[in-house]
């Protein structure tokens, strides 16, 4: 079943609005819960299913039907837009969309129901103008960014997009040995005696991780999204479609036991991190030896926010990318050499003048 | 027919010159061993050497041994005895070279008439006493002197060796040439830009720097529970180095004393300068 949250007032489509986090109308104004409107939506489910059980079928069509393979790129769905009519091809992978001809926020129920269903989600927090404003301080920001960039870039699209995440929590089993020394000096006569003390250092600790995000969308790098991290779990709530109304959203391509492995890879850095932070007091420490066995206690599916913005710059693709919740930036900004030279310039004048000065004192 | 007299004046002017300066030379030479220390032949070997520097340089050169210097400090006894000795003479810059073993201190004193600018500067005069230190350590004082000697000839004619080390080319903060000047912009030049390319790759990369969140954000309550903590001394390893004590540093760390740069107007209107170190 494909949702449209209508509005009460006029029939317009509602969208979510991370400023007023309510959803609004934005031809009469009408402001309704989230509350609210999920709870009218499983009164509706559970009445349509009472009705008739196949009442959306002719509304969606499988997958399989009317699959088109693009390239290898995946899946794709071909359904009807319940506010025009027309018919929309979006991947099969795709929770949250728009039509692309009326423009109405479209939510893909199948793809967040049963095990699907995000446990939790973290709502947006930055609406889009805040986006746009924070990306246009930000290509204004960096030592060689060429002037011309705020002028002269094209921005291409801008995405607010729910991307699929899940989180682990590990409990860590660890044992590190290590070999470490401390050095001291000594004059004696015409020598200098440099003594270097050896130490046996062992350690067993037990770490308890809580909630390592793990980026479970083919779309999405992986980096990229590692660092637009941390996110703040206190603003987790409990999932509900409306927030998606007005965003894009992903499921997952990959299932959390799939993560596993890159998650366990992180688990066992971080534990080693913890574990040289208890060895203290020596010059040099090179860890000899690691018995690691993390535990997997508890994993959970979720939806965070992520604001991507595609520019073009001299012929020139980039991204903008930043957490939709806390501002997190990720991007690369284009390098001007003409700047760069300029600083180069600038110092090796600077330098030169001052070594020069030093070594005429 | 006017040249030739001025030219055989001028012949027989040199030769006398020659005759009078080999003569004053014989009898002036400063090896003054107040203490006692050189063997006869040690005393003529260094008598030789000071000529001929004495030469090359254009100075008049000293060397005073004492072990009484009369309750003077070093440096004063350095200044004493060059007046007292008649080093230089009217008009004359001279160095000399003191090995005070009352104080058990050895000086380089340099004098200059009438406002004349010093040749040695602070940093020479402290790596010539860094390079005598060895000797004097060791007691081989007459080696002591030849280094000294060959430091003051090498400062006081500009060699080649000390042009390259761009410290060397300045005597008293004034440039010695313009090529050193040159020289000195040109490796400042150089290692400037060296640094400041990259200062700025780092920085370009800087710009567009990744930075994932470090663990310690996901750990539960944010601490670990150690449950053993082991710390054992297993052994020690020792290497030892000799302590370079004629080089500057090794000289300075080795913590002898040493007094430099100080200046007193001398009796004829000019002044001395000069440095010393224990032994
Ligand atoms: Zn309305
Ligand atoms: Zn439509």
């Amino acid at each position: 079943m494909i949702l449209n949250y209508k509005c009460p007032g006029c029939g317009a489509s509602m969208v979510y609005d991370a400023g007023k986090k309510w959803l609004v109308c934005d031809y009469c104004g009408t402001q309704v819960s989230v509350e609210q409107l999920s709870g009218e939506e499983k009164e509706q489910l559970e009445k349509e299913l009472q009705e008739d059980s196949f009442a959306q079928m002719p509304e969606m069509e499988t997958a399989s039907d009317e699959a088109v393979d693009d390239d290898g790129r995946g899946e794709f769905r071909a359904c009807h837009c319940p506010n025009c009519g027309a018919q929309m091809l979006t991947e099969e992978t795709t929770a949250a969309a728009f039509c692309a001809f009326c423009g109405s926020p479209v939510i893909f129920e199948k793809e967040l129901s049963g095990e699907k269903r995000p446990a939790a989600i973290i709502p947006f927090q930055i609406q889009k103008e805040e986006a746009v404003g924070r990306f246009l301080k930000w290509t204004k920001r960096g030592m060689f960014t060429p002037a011309s960039l705020n002028r002269t870039y094209t921005m291409e699209k801008i995405t607010g997009i729910y991307v699929p995440f899940w989180l682990y929590d590990y409990q860590v089993n660890a044992r590190y040995g290590a070999h470490g020394t401390r050095i001291r000096h000594e004059v004696r006569g015409d020598y200098r005696y440099t003594h270097t003390d050896h130490f046996r250092i062992q350690r067993e600790m037990e770490v308890q991780f809580e909630k390592i995000p793990s980026d479970a969308s083919k779309k999405m790098p992986d980096e990229v999204m590692d660092c637009l991290e941390p996110f703040d779990y206190s603003g987790l709530k409990e999932f509900q479609m409306p927030y998606l109304s007005g965003f894009l959203a992903d499921r997952y391509d990959y299932t959390g036991t799939q993560m596993r492995g890159r998650v366990e890879k992180r688990v066992e850095q971080y534990t080693e991190e913890e574990a040289r932070r208890t060895m203290t007091g020596y010059a040099t420490v090179s860890i000899t030896y690691r018995d690691v066995r993390p535990k997997n206690t508890r994993m959970m599916y979720v939806l965070f926010p992520v604001w991507t913005i595609q520019y073009t710059y001299r012929e020139k693709n980039y991204t903008f990318t930043m957490n939709g919740q806390t501002g997190k930036i990720f991007g690369t900004l284009p390098v001007s050499m003409g700047k760069a030279a300029a600083w180069f310039a600038g110092m090796t004048a600077t330098f030169t003048v001052l070594l020069t000065i030093i070594q005429l004192l | 027919m006017k040249k030739k007299p001025i030219g055989r004046i001028v012949l027989l002017a040199l030769f006398w010159m020659t005759v009078l300066c080999g003569f004053s030379g014989e009898s002036d030479d400063k090896i003054i061993d107040g203490a006692n220390l050189w063997r006869e032949e040690e005393e003529e070997s260094l008598r030789s050497l000071v000529r001929d520097v004495k030469e090359r340089i254009g100075a008049d050169v000293a060397i005073v041994t004492t072990d009484d210097a009369k309750g003077r400090t070093t440096e004063a006894y350095a200044q004493w005895a060059y007046d007292y000795y008649q080093v230089g003479g009217e008009g004359v810059a001279g160095v000399l070279f003191l090995l005070d073993f009352d104080n058990r201190e050895y000086y380089i004193d340099e004098y200059r008439p009438n406002g004349e600018a010093f040749e040695i500067s602070d940093w020479e005069r402290e790596s010539m006493l860094d390079e005598i230190y060895p000797y004097m350590a060791e007691g081989e004082y007459a080696q002591a002197c030849e280094v000294f000697l060959k430091g003051l000839e090498r400062v006081m004619t500009n060699d080649e060796r000390w042009e390259e080390d761009d410290r060397e080319v300045y005597i008293d903060g004034q440039p010695s040439s313009k090529k050193a000047i040159g020289n000195v912009i040109g490796s400042s030049l150089l290692l400037s830009a060296v640094v400041s390319a990259v200062l700025v790759s780092v920085l370009v990369v800087m710009q567009n720097q990744k930075t994932p969140p470090p663990g310690a954000v996901y750990l539960k309550d944010r601490r670990s529970s150690l449950r053993q903590r082991k710390d054992i001394y297993t052994h020690t390893t020792t290497t030892r180095t000799r302590i370079q004590r004629n080089t500057p540093q090794g000289g300075r760390s080795s913590g002898s004393h040493r007094s430099g740069g100080s200046y007193r107007r001398g009796g004829g209107g000019g002044s001395h300068r000069g440095g010393g170190r224990n032994f």
